[in-house]
């Protein structure tokens, strides 16, 4: 789409966003009786070439989300209500369909970089094989192609490198190799989970500037999961908060400091120490996230709340409107 | 699931033991009456067994003789599992020339073939039931051994270790108290393939006539017997031969059962309070 | 206090291939640092940067190979033995993971009951309700194992039994790492209050500069095996004397709209610690190298009262 490189700040119009969620529920039947909710009616959408920044604590249902994009929920997850991708919907795909688009179309990274590669076959092998499987090419092409994704991603001599297998490369390498991998088929959403978890951080400021540079030259548009609002603010277009399978509040990186309304995003700022905070007591969220087999009635935020009212107590808070990018769902709004 | 498996298992092993500690009050016959007038009868209301090419009755034979095989399944594993997990621990803890020291004699006593090793000392000591015992007992520590090496070599690395350390907990706590209950559930695995094996062994001890000497019984030698006249009597094989399989199996089951009662994390329990 | 001399830790590793190899590993070298009563010194640094080591080795879970370790005067690396055992209730370690750091086979109680029996304590169960209290757990999980434990209460728990022996010195090593933003907070929140209640001495290692920053009076910043620079944590922050603090401070995601931001000024990841060439350990990475800085040894210099860098030419690149 020639206009977004046109007018870099052009304001999306709705229509334009490249994979819309609504409504994304996610439920493992138990054993007994009833499934467990982890994901509870999830809704956002991404524009083309932006980036989504999706936080949470672990158990919120993040990584869930992004699985159900790729129809890759494990057995016997259920998922309900509408994914769409450039007006294809997802959900109730079949498995064959889902293939073809996984990988050529919608990516993955996972977190850790250490399991995510084969140990036993050398990285040509593997980068070979994934392009095979969606290419209809010769070999030879397939191996520069692949010498060519790994120079993309930054990894020094990319046809010596190539020849390694996985325990030969360090952390941050592995990582560069799983975004090549990811990149391959030129998908044009990029899913990244946990990215730099596992990572230093002078290797994860790295990764984040080739992301955003890749991001940058391929116009593709970027969900980011991680659990350190600081790396979802730093590569982000917009954030989406999520506490106990929902989505609590949306805002954007220049508005989470100064105009957030959620308490629990109030919260998670205040319980990032700060470098020059000396010594003082940081403001925490007692107690801890709710288990998803235990779900407290009405807002599932209440127990831990500092503002709750009587009727948070009673009724889910529905999600109010600040404006196209921002919004809301609580009761008592900071 | 499993743990219906388990107890099934355990059932099973419990049943071979008691079967043969009533023995004398259950068995119909008295194991080395012989009456070779009644040979190689088939299984019949007075013999559930049938009777073997002497004429003695075979259930009352597998009862005395299940005492026999089932305590030289205990006792020779009771050996090597003290040996071994001793040897282990204080290879795997101390590492260095301790380690050395037990790995290189276990490989010394890996190298000699065991059956060879076995056969060679009761040749020389003798084939009583405790001879028996005792040699299937210090032959079998040796994989046992490494095993628990292995298990410490990982154990040791945790840090709980290192905090039992740093509140000043002595070596000989660390092993004990602190490392080894953590490593038993292979130990028990082991331990009841060991049993599975010892019985095996002295079956084929007997098979070769360097087990328990007859006319005692033991379910080696009532197997061996039976192989003499498999043609006219093929049922003889039958009773020795799945007495033995059950056994194995039985503990087998037990085995992996004890090792999940054993882990707290598997016990039940809900992961968050 | 506490006062470290020229510390130093190898380790060699060997390679049995056709011509044997004996390759010098030195995780921890010439380390002197000085903590002072109720003090908390704060270590950085990336992964393998031999921050653990050097915590390790404090708390003589591992043999240093050269140097001193005092601890109100006396040499304890000298100690061995029962000796050591009987003085290893002054120093206690706090491990990252909370889950390994547990016996898995100990309920709550038997895990604190363990250190006082050790150390000839009455193990009663109000001794332990009130270690269980001083951390912020309530006495219905006394039977609890740890997998019925949830992350944040695993970690207080293996605070109170830092805590059981009433030591002076809790050396933590990333204890707050593997936890999630909210019960993060409330760890280090506990580690203030505990530290202003019974007079501790800490030594707090962290990969992350926020947490140190927030909870350090005094930072050494560790780069493969040396302190790169030591300085109190205002004055590090905010007169920063070495390229890798510098770099480090760069690296850190930060609360606003970031995009297009240039974070990584360092390029290529950490070299290997196995037979380090001479000169600077941060030549290979920095970005203000010139030929003497392989002539230097990071030795560190005073560039100010508190404050001591290695790095030839931190007077220069301010």
């Amino acid at each position: 789409m020639p206009w977004t490189h046109a007018y870099p700040g052009a304001i999306i119009v709705p229509d334009s966003s490249i994979l819309s969620v609504k409504d994304l529920v996610v439920a493992f039947p138990g054993v007994s009786g009833e499934g467990v909710q982890v994901v509870r009616g999830c809704s956002f959408s991404i524009g083309r070439g932006k980036t989504l920044g999706i936080v949470g604590e672990s158990g919120c249902g993040k990584s869930i989300t992004a699985l159900s994009i790729l129809g890759l929920v494990p057995i016997p997850g259920i998922i309900q209500g509408s994914i769409k991708y450039q007006g294809q919907e997802l959900v109730g795909l079949e498995e064959k369909e889902c293939e073809k688009l996984r990988g050529a179309e919608i990516s993955i990274v996972f977190q850790d970089p250490s399991t995510a590669l084969n140990p036993v076959f050398n990285l040509e092998q593997q980068l070979v094989e994934t392009i095979l499987r969606h290419k209809n090419i010769g070999s030879r092409e397939a191996c520069d192609m692949a010498i060519e994704s790994l120079k993309q991603v930054d990894i020094p001599d990319p046809q010596k490198r190539i020849k390694d297998y996985p325990h030969q490369l360090s952390g941050g390498m592995k990582q560069r190799v799983l975004i090549a991998m990811a990149l391959l088929c030129d998908p044009s959403c990029l899913i990244l989970d946990e990215p730099t978890t596992a990572l230093d951080v002078t290797v994860q400021a790295q990764i984040l500037d080739l992301i955003e540079l890749i991001q940058r030259s391929k116009n593709m548009s970027i969900i980011l999961i991680s659990h350190d609002l600081g790396i979802i603010s730093e590569i982000s277009d917009e954030i989406a908060i999520m506490y106990a399978g929902r989505i609590v509040e949306t805002t954007c990186p220049s508005e989470i400091i100064n105009s957030h309304r959620h308490p629990y995003t109030k919260g998670l700022i205040e319980s990032i120490p700060k470098i020059d905070s000396k010594k003082k007591k940081l403001k925490t969220i007692s107690g801890f996230p709710p288990d998803p087999q235990e779900m407290p009635s009405g807002c599932p935020f209440h127990p831990r709340c500092t503002r709750r009212l009587e009727k948070c107590v009673k009724l889910m808070p529905p999600k109010t409107l600040v404006n196209d990018n921002m919004s809301y769902a609580c009761w008592n709004p900071v | 699931m499993c743990k219906r498996i388990a107890v099934l298992g355990a059932v099973l092993v419990i049943i071979l033991i008691l079967l043969s500690l009533a023995a004398p009050v259950i068995a119909p016959y008295a194991p080395d009456k012989q009456d070779l007038s009644q040979k190689l009868l088939p299984p019949s209301v007075s013999h559930w067994m049938g009777t073997d090419q002497l004429g003695r009755d075979v259930l009352s034979r597998m009862l005395y003789g299940g005492r026999v095989s089932l305590s030289v399944g205990f006792v020779a594993v009771g050996i090597s599992l003290f040996i071994g997990v001793l040897m282990g621990a204080l290879a795997g803890y101390f590492g260095g020339w301790v380690d050395q020291l037990i790995m290189r004699t276990v490989d010394i006593v890996l190298c000699i073939p065991t059956l060879f090793l076995i056969l060679m000392l009761i040749v020389f000591l003798g084939p009583s039931l405790f001879n028996i015992m005792v040699i299937i007992g210090l032959t079998g520590w040796t994989e046992l051994s490494r095993l628990v090496r292995a298990e410490f070599l990982t154990l040791k690395q945790r840090d709980y270790v290192s905090v039992a350390r740093a509140v000043g907990a002595s070596n000989g706590r660390i092993i004990f108290i602190h490392i080894l209950p953590n490593a038993l559930a292979p130990i028990f695995i082991s331990a009841t393939f060991g049993i599975a094996g010892a019985i095996l062994l002295e079956s084929g001890l007997s098979f070769l006539g360097l087990g328990v000497k007859p006319p005692m019984a033991s379910w080696g030698n009532i197997l061996t017997s039976s192989t003499e006249c498999m043609r006219e009597a093929w049922w003889l094989t039958l009773a020795p031969g799945m007495a033995i399989f059950i056994t194995v199996l039985g503990y087998n089951l037990l085995g992996d059962g004890l090792r999940d009662a054993m882990d707290p994390r598997l016990s039940g329990g809900d992961n968050r309070a | 206090m506490l006062e470290i001399k020229n510390l130093g830790k190898d380790y060699t590793t060997k390679h049995n291939g056709i011509i044997k190899t004996k390759n010098l590993l030195v995780a921890v070298d010439h380390i002197s640092l000085k903590l002072e009563k109720n003090k908390t010194l704060g270590l950085v640094g990336e992964s393998g940067c031999g921050k653990s080591t050097l915590g390790r080795l404090i708390c003589r879970l591992e043999e240093p190979s050269r140097g001193g370790i005092y601890l109100d005067g006396q040499a304890i690396h000298e100690l061995k033995g029962a000796s050591l055992r009987r003085i290893r209730w002054k120093f206690q370690p706090v491990f990252q993971d909370p889950y390994g750091s547990l016996n898995p086979r100990f309920t709550v109680y038997r895990t604190l009951e363990e250190p006082l029996r050790l150390h000839e304590k009455p193990g009663s169960k109000d001794e332990i309700h009130n270690l269980l209290e001083m951390v912020g757990l309530g006495s219905e999980v006394m039977e609890r194992y740890p997998h019925q434990l949830s992350g944040g209460q695993r970690q207080r728990l293996g605070l109170a039994r830092a805590l059981a022996v009433g030591p002076e010195l809790i050396v933590a090593d990333e204890p707050v790492s593997s936890l999630d933003v909210s019960i993060q907070a409330q760890i280090i929140n506990l580690f203030l209050e505990l530290q202003a209640r019974l007079h501790l001495s800490m030594i707090f290692i962290s990969h992350d500069l926020r947490v140190v920053g927030h909870l350090a009076d005094e930072v050494a910043v560790m780069y493969l095996g040396r302190i790169m620079e030591l300085a109190p944590a205002e004055e590090l922050f905010n007169n920063t004397g070495h390229p890798y603090t510098q770099a480090l401070l760069e690296a850190l995601p930060k609360l606003e709209p970031g995009r297009g931001r240039l974070r990584s000024i360092l390029k290529g990841e950490l070299p290997s610690p196995v037979n380090p060439a001479p000169g600077c350990r941060f030549y290979s990475r920095c970005k203000y190298r010139r030929q003497v800085c392989l002539d230097y040894e990071n030795e560190l210099f005073s560039i100010d009262a508190n404050h001591t860098v290695a790095c030839c030419r931190s007077k220069e690149i301010k």
